[in-house]
């Protein structure tokens, strides 16, 4: 009878231990796998990247169209000291545009997943902070403050607040799959698609944002500069 | 080979399982410090160690061979022990976690807290699987007399004439 239960008892034993010794090596594994998979990078070419050179030019086109007003020659109807109010807080935006993270990019060979996050950052801070929410965001919100007494402002404003609103909504999203990434699962078709590649895709994310934000930006200068010459 | 195989393990085990006790404890001790809680509070994250500790002293105080001279279990422990280690490498190492850089502690504690319950449910497991094995059947060889021997050669003999007879219908 003892001999019974010592043999059951060492059937368990090497049970559990076979079980431990695959939950181990699954884990260990997956931690190996994740870890490579971090620390993958991306052969990166700003000059043969569309998405940036668009963006490059949107902030010259936009700044060329900026620089246009000149207050002394200015004959319209619109107070001067709201178009200088307006003219500043766009230029300060190309240069929140044009910040160092942003501009570093023409020099890279390739990209890692912190160079992504370091452009992130700076969309989230420079761009998106910095000049959607401190500059531009008060011509959205003309009507309610009363601080620009300009027609047209007043037709676009909700479209530029919705915009807004839009591009900060995306960068919230790359910001939590951003900062989750020490996180992995076991492999399903969905964690396959929202964790792998999680490089390439993220910089798309980012470059995409740039690129919509640098929209708005033009579309703003392209109001400016109808404003300024009537 | 099997016993140097074994020897290599076996000592292997308890170098390992010093240093994943010591990462653990760096990180606990740095993260319970950040959350502002009580040390004390971080005992059942040691008592698995403390348990499999007490297990290792018995198998070498009592020379259990069941434990001591399994190969399969001495791996299985270095291969949870690798883990462990290699686990909290990655918390304080690995830069490519944004956490890790975003955070600015230096030790990626989100990963580690994640990591937490697998590392207690393996060394309870290697717990219970040692104590498990230290209980060893004894093999006691039964003596085959001569005449037990003719008995079943006979019963052998019978069945192969049995399978010649053939069937009538």
């Amino acid at each position: 009878m003892k001999n019974f239960i010592c043999e059951y008892l060492r059937l368990i034993g090497y049970t559990v231990v076979g079980l431990v010794f695959a939950y181990c090596s699954f884990y260990l594994l997956i931690n190996l796998y994740h870890q490579k998979e971090l620390a993958n990078t991306m052969t990166y070419s700003a000059q043969e990247d569309t998405v940036y050179n668009s963006v490059m030019t949107k902030i010259e086109d936009a700044k060329n169209k900026i620089n246009q007003f000149q207050s002394s020659d200015y004959t319209g109807a619109v107070p001067v000291h709201q178009l200088l109010n307006i003219q500043g807080r766009l230029q300060i935006c190309t240069r929140q545009f044009e910040n160092d993270t942003f501009l570093a990019l023409k020099d890279k060979k390739e990209l890692t997943i912190l160079d992504v996050e370091e452009l992130r950052k700076s969309l989230q801070n420079d761009v998106l902070n910095s000049c959607m929410v401190e500059q531009l965001y008060d011509l959205a919100v003309a009507d309610e403050t009363d601080r620009f007494d300009i027609p047209t402002l007043r037709t676009i404003a909700p479209y530029l607040e919705l915009d807004i609103k839009n591009l900060l909504a995306s960068n919230n999203y790359l910001t939590s799959d951003y900062q989750s990434n020490h996180i992995y699962y076991f492999t399903t078709s969905h964690s396959r698609l929202s964790f792998f590649d999680k490089l390439k895709l993220g910089y798309a994310e980012v470059i995409a944002t740039y690129n919509r934000a640098a929209d708005l930006l033009v579309e703003i200068s392209n109001w400016f500069e109808e404003e300024v010459s009537r | 080979m099997k016993k140097i195989l074994n020897m290599f393990f076996y000592l292997l085990k308890y170098l390992l399982l010093i240093v994943a006790f010591v990462s653990t404890l760096y990180i606990i001790v740095y993260m319970y410090r950040r959350l502002n809680k009580d040390l004390m509070e971080s005992i059942q994250v040691f008592l698995p160690y403390v348990v499999i500790f007490v297990l290792f002293c018995i198998n070498m105080i009592a020379r259990q061979k069941g434990v001591t001279k399994n190969l399969f279990y001495n791996i299985c422990c270095c291969l949870v022990f690798a883990t462990i280690c290699y686990c909290g490498y990655r918390a304080i190492f690995d830069q490519n976690m944004i956490m890790n850089q975003e955070m600015e502690y230096n030790i990626n504690f989100n990963y580690y807290s994640d990591f937490m319950s697998p590392m207690k449910i393996m060394l309870y497991g290697l717990s219970i699987g040692n104590i498990c094995l230290m209980f060893v059947p004894n093999k006691k060889t039964i003596p085959v007399t001569s005449n037990e021997r003719e008995i079943t050669e006979i019963k052998h003999g019978d069945k192969d004439e049995m399978r010649s007879v053939p069937v009538k219908k």
